[in-house]
């Protein structure tokens, strides 16, 4: 039980990193606060749901962005609920955070699977690449992710809402562990291991352009008999 | 148990909590740049598609993610580069 409490404090902790935990916004399964606020595991669910929906109803051979007027459609209502709410016109409800959320979070898992192929980190990162376009072409109308899949993400996540929302207020502390683990990995994924990666990435990038663009200035000549050399050498050596 | 060692040592020393402030510092500093560097490259879209650059500049480091779809949505098409003229 103390072991319970010590890892729901470490949680709690990692989710303050994100998320403002207040808890009039969180909600309360399984005889806890979920480690972040309603909006936020709506988001993080809908990446999930997002994620989990790529692999089936992704187009290969698309090279366009996801259904952009659909993902707008997706996306806004959790900008106009916020900012709504920030400006004082209404106060948001936990219902109405979590469904925001959850289109949010839908939508933009395409997307971010989408501009992360457009990033060095194309083709690098393990189960992403197999489900990344193989080229992104920004300007192409073609799909990668059509209206259609999106759609079919509307209505999965209205279905995730309901058995969310089911589960408030319950004392099974199971519903705090299903619930709150993903979204701890999720956090740690997405805020602690992909932007170092992408970071790491761009400055391999940039070191390596300038690299190769100072070794051609100084002494184009020079260069290429070398790496011939190796090249011929690597040939020799494979062909052994 | 050279690692166990530093860890509880640090932990001991308060260190490791510092060293993990910092990262955690780090992760909004990176997401930052990220954000950034998004501005910059719809400034340069939309200005190469004859549109307000700035205007989206503003618009995207406000809304964020939706703001670069609402972009992504109204920007203009390219105009088509200019084929050589053709031998004599």
């Amino acid at each position: 039980m103390q072991l319970a409490d010590e890892i729901i404090n470490v949680f709690n902790f990692i989710g303050r990193l994100v998320c403002h935990q207040i808890p009039e916004r969180t909600l309360w399964i399984g005889g806890h606060y979920l480690p972040v606020c309603a909006r936020d595991t709506g988001a993080f669910f809908g990446l999930l749901l997002g994620y989990t929906l790529l692999p089936f109803l992704r187009r290969k051979e698309a090279k366009g962005p996801p259904n952009l007027y659909m993902s707008l459609a997706m996306t806004l209502p959790l900008w106009i609920d916020s900012f709504g709410q920030a400006l004082g016109f209404w106060t948001s409800t936990n219902d109405l955070r979590l469904i925001t959320g959850l289109l949010f979070g839908t939508a933009l898992a395409p997307l971010l699977i989408y501009s992360l192929s457009l990033s060095p980190l194309k083709g690098k990162i393990p189960f992403i690449k197999n489900i990344q376009p193989k080229t992104a072409v920004l300007d192409d109308k073609d799909s990668w992710f059509d209206a259609k899949a999106l759609g079919f993400g509307v209505i999965l996540s209205v279905i995730l809402f309901f058995a969310i929302r089911s589960l408030v207020g319950s004392e099974f502390s199971l519903f705090y562990w299903m619930l709150s683990i993903p979204i701890i990995v999720e956090i740690i994924l997405h805020f602690f291991v992909l932007p170092p990666l992408l970071l790491i990435a761009a400055l391999r990038k940039i070191i390596h352009s300038k690299l190769t663009s100072s070794l051609t200035k100084s002494s184009p000549n020079k260069q290429t008999p070398m790496f011939s050399f190796l090249f011929l050498k690597a040939q020799q050596v494979l062909n052994m | 148990m050279l690692l166990e060692y530093l860890i509880s040592a640090l932990i001991a020393q308060g260190e490791l909590f510092l060293g993990l402030g910092l990262l955690f510092c780090l992760i909004p500093i990176v997401w930052f740049v990220i954000a950034i560097l998004l501005c910059i490259w719809v400034y340069r879209d939309a200005e190469s598609r004859g549109m307000n650059g700035v205007l989206w500049l503003i618009i995207v480091l406000i809304a964020g993610i939706i703001g670069l779809i609402v972009y992504l949505v109204v920007r203009k098409e390219k105009a088509p580069s200019q084929a050589p003229p053709p031998p004599p």
